[in-house]
């Protein structure tokens, strides 16, 4: 229950906190490859392309930080500028809410630390 | 929390069978510490945080067959009990967790071959850590001519699906995941290796082509059950249509739906169309709040046929609807389509017709990704996005899930059995003062071609408290459920001995039966103790 309660501090304290971690020793290249894979499913968004039976969507992950933030954080990880790499590892190693936790047969530590280092990763400024 | 030994089993002797699962499988493989271990939890346990959840002792996670015979030979020596688990991802069934508590974990998410896709014959064989995407990803990279009938969740493995008798979305024979297997390669117990059907025939080369041999067919022995660990599975494939067609049905009257059900069941007997998909324009929709005037109405008590007649003229929207899906050649599609649309306004007065999207597959890569569902399902496109059901969202924003128990009882073809189990879920909230969102235009669904399901979900917490009341309710929709002779396809760990209890003709013999097999097979009681409520002989005690 400990976990449970750390997982819902850090999200509590990630969301007003720019990140001061230091830079994660992860790859940013792999962690896109390993963040596709495994969180993208959940966390991207779909488009009306024009082609018969696409929508706009968001995907459920995506969806439910939405509703969760209401508007004060973007809904798609990649677009967030406040993730440290402590939050994404223990998230993404212990789940939160409906989303489950990831085995070390999934997602090993370094595959870890290179989402961590790929969500984390400075973004160009928008203009 | 500390974790727990394994029962009957000494701290000595579990220190000496996890040194030899390291000799077997390497130190990096073999997960005793609390951090690595709970990484096993079930995170939709109804039991979180109490003391009957099922926490692993330990996880073994081995590379190959043979790995996971010297770990069952181990087992054997100190009858440690195993569980195994293909991708883990069985969420709302178990997930990663054991059945019994203490239990250690054979993960097989390591041995993730696929070993073959024919784009000739229609088939694949593949290990049990593959999962739908991997397979999804393999075909559309070799540009394979097959399509995949997937479950929702696309992490899942389609040998552990099958093996809970999972479902999919496509045509009748592709739907049932277990029904379309040919071919499964098994650990025994003892450490022993068989396969079954023409692999038995050594080196026969049409292994995922016959799937009898001779003799009894024991394949569905390993299916919901703990006689082996099965560590290759073939499956018959779709041959991938030139096009996907679909199209909707809409029928004005309540006591429309036995006609529309009578015809939708002629089209898919006859192979006609793929997965019917029912809906109700005037009831909301399953899983969907339901519209204002029916709330109102419904506050005087489950209304009667008369009464949804008239509320059905009032908000001038049809009773039911019916989206059919068609898979073959242009002409072929188009052509059933039109032959659906003559029976159906034959048969039902007033029936509508709506076309709906006509596809050329395979899907063109800009639209792959971005195709809405059920579409996306329905074209064997795997997709986590079913978990909306129990991601945070508007309806449950104030007191979000952590994870939810499904209670889909099989009901036999017929309206009545589908209006009488969603009145059994209404009537089930209500005395547990919960809100209900069933309606009397709650739809079934047809997984399994020849019956159908209807579904309840109920949320799950990390609140003790709460999951109290969860479990109260889930078991008492059970009982009711088998009080009318419903039963369920699969269910989690938790809830596995009671609705293994609703299949109790003449005294318990089936269940009486497979324990005597579990006795012949597993006489140490190490496979998954207490799987779908088959315990070995020296744990039959631990029954509810």
């Amino acid at each position: 229950m400990k976990r449970v309660a750390l997982v819902v501090s850090l999200i509590a304290l990630a969301a007003p906190v720019m990140s001061q971690a230091a830079a994660p020793a992860g790859s940013p290249d792999n962690g896109k490859l390993v963040y596709e894979k495994w969180c993208l499913p959940c966390h991207g968004s779909r488009v009306d392309s024009g082609f018969p039976g696409t929508s706009n969507a968001l995907y459920p992950g995506a969806a439910a930080l939405a509703v969760k933030y209401k508007g004060t954080q973007p809904p798609l990880l990649t677009d967030r500028t406040n993730l440290t790499a402590e939050l994404v590892k223990t998230v993404v190693r212990n789940g939160i809410s409906a989303m489950p936790r990831s085995r070390k047969t999934e997602i090993d530590d370094a595959e870890l630390g290179d989402i961590a280092a790929y969500l984390t990763q400075k973004k160009p400024k928008s203009k | 929390m500390a974790l727990p030994l394994p029962p009957n089993v000494s701290a000595g002797d579990f220190r000496t069978a996890l040194s030899e699962f390291t000799t077997a499988v390497g130190a990096q493989w073999v997960f005793t510490t609390e951090e690595d271990v709970l990484l096993y939890r079930d995170s939709y346990s109804i039991f979180w945080g109490e003391p009957e959840e099922r926490i692993a002792s330990a996880a073994v996670a081995p590379a190959n067959v043979e790995q996971v015979q010297q770990i069952v030979r181990i087992a054997n020596k100190y009858k440690i009990p195993l569980y195994s688990i293909s991708t883990g991802r069985n969420l709302t069934y178990g997930g990663s967790s054991p059945t019994l508590r203490g239990s250690v974990i054979v993960d097989l998410k390591r041995m993730n071959k696929i070993l073959a896709v024919d784009e000739k014959r229609h088939f694949a064989l593949v290990e049990p850590g593959v999962s739908y995407f991997d397979l999804y990803n393999y075909i559309k990279e070799h540009k394979l001519k097959v399509m995949l009938d997937i479950p929702d969740p696309g992490w899942g493995s389609p040998i552990g699906n099958s093996l809970d008798h999972g479902v999919g979305y496509t045509m009748a024979p592709f739907r049932d995941h277990f029904g379309s297997h040919c071919g499964m390669e098994i650990v025994t117990a003892e450490g022993d290796l068989l396969r079954t059907g023409s692999g038995a025939i050594p080196d026969s080369d049409a292994w995922q082509d016959y799937h009898y041999g001779v003799g009894p067919t024991v394949d569905g022995l390993f299916a919901q059950s703990n006689f082996g660990i099965v560590t290759k599975m073939g499956f018959w494939l779709m041959p991938l249509p030139e096009t996907y067609l679909n199209g909707t049905v809409t029928v004005p009257r309540y006591q429309d739906l036995q006609a529309m059900i009578d015809e939708v069941s002629y089209l898919e007997d006859s192979f006609l169309i793929g997965m019917p998909q029912f809906g109700s324009p005037a009831g909301g929709g399953l899983f969907s709040p339901s519209p204002p005037e029916l709330v109102q109405l419904m506050q005087g008590g489950w209304p009667t046929v008369e009464q949804l007649e008239t509320y059905l003229k009032a908000v001038n929207k049809p009773a039911w609807s019916v989206t059919l899906q068609f898979y073959g050649p242009e002409e072929t599609v188009r052509a059933n389509w039109v032959a659906a649309k003559r029976r159906f306004a034959k048969a039902i007065p007033g029936a509508a017709f709506q076309d709906g999207i006509f596809i050329p597959l395979p899907v063109a890569p800009e639209a792959e990704q971005n195709l809405a569902q059920p579409i996306k399902t329905a074209l064997g496109i795997p997709s986590l996005e079913i978990f909306f059901l129990t991601t945070r969202n508007p309806m449950t924003d104030s007191d979000p899930w952590d994870g939810h128990a499904d209670f889909f009882a099989f009901v036999p073809r017929k309206a009545q059995a589908v209006h009488d189990a969603a009145r059994v879920f209404w009537e089930t909230y209500r005395e547990f003062g919960l809100p209900a969102i069933h309606n009397p235009f709650w739809t079934p669904i047809n997984y399994y071609s020849r019956s159908y399901v209807v579904a309840t979900i109920v949320p799950t917490w990390r609140d003790p408290v709460k999951n109290a009341r969860s479990r109260e309710l889930f078991g008492r929709i059970v009982d009711r459920c088998g009080e009318h002779g419903w039963g369920s396809y699969r269910t989690s760990p938790a809830f596995q001995e009671r609705v293994v209890s609703k299949y109790s003709f003449n005294n318990n013999a089936l269940l009486k039966f497979q324990e005597k097999l579990k006795d012949g097979i597993d006489p140490n009681g190490i496979l998954s103790p207490g799987r779908y409520g088959i315990w070995p002989a020296n744990m039959r005690r631990n029954r509810a």
